[in-house]
């Protein structure tokens, strides 16, 4: 059993990564590993932004990895300054901030890094 | 502590990218992983000091706190540093030029790669 962390840096608008990620993290815990977190740097920490209003017609992938991820007890964090480059100053319920720092002091413990 | 190489591929003002996996690196650094730096591609440019001022903060200088930071290594794709027809000694700060083969062992002793 190993203990995964997941770094996503993809626009998770523009790409279906998010449905990646959670098919991933599905298939790894079926395995018996354990997903520490879920790290969102670059354009990735658009997921935070409450304020998106999706078309009817399209899938939304974050509130399903929301749910997901909190029935799971998987930390979804976010990089603060990313998110505060880009003018996110508020985060969806479900999504925690943290720092660089905070991913380098974490990730030391994970035996696997992936990258989406 | 883990051994990270972290592979820098975008130049510094096409995107956001290059000065956040900059931030990274140093806090990847700081926070006592031993962090090896692989600029590839257009990437390289990152290590040119600027010509002329831009009017916007020129993150790149930064890399002199690499060796402060106890940043591992700062390598250098030699075939994307021919490509652009520069040599080392323009480059902002000391660098290793690798060709492929070095690159690739490189990367089988990292415990973590993250293409940024």
């Amino acid at each position: 059993m190993a203990k995964f962390v997941l770094y996503i840096q993809s626009d998770c608008y523009a790409n279906p990564v998010l449905d990646d990620v959670q098919r991933f993290v599905t298939a790894a815990l079926a395995l018996g590993h354990q997903i520490d977190h879920l790290f969102f740097y670059h354009d990735a920490v658009q997921v935070i932004c409450p304020d998106i209003d999706l078309p009817s017609d399209e899938a939304d992938l974050v509130g399903r990895l929301l749910s997901f991820a909190a029935a799971q007890h998987i930390p979804l964090l976010y990089c603060a300054t990313a998110a505060e480059k880009r003018g996110f100053h508020r985060a969806r319920p479900g999504f925690v901030l943290a720092g660089l720092a905070e991913f380098g002091m974490r990730v030391a413990s994970a035996d696997k890094l992936v990258q989406f | 502590m883990a051994s990270f190489v972290l592979i820098l591929q975008h130049s510094a003002w096409s995107s956001a990218a290059a000065r956040e996996a900059q931030d990274l690196s140093l806090a990847l650094a700081a926070t006592d992983h031993q962090v090896t730096l692989l600029y590839r591609d257009a990437a390289v440019l990152q290590l040119l000091p600027l010509a002329q001022a831009l009017p916007l903060k020129d993150f790149t200088v930064a890399q002199k706190l690499f060796d402060l930071y106890d940043v591992d290594a700062v390598c250098v794709c030699q075939q994307s540093l021919a490509c652009f027809q520069l040599t080392t000694e323009q480059l902002r700060i000391p660098v290793e030029l690798l060709d492929s083969s070095a690159q690739s062992a490189l990367l089988h002793q990292a415990d973590f790669v993250l293409v940024l």
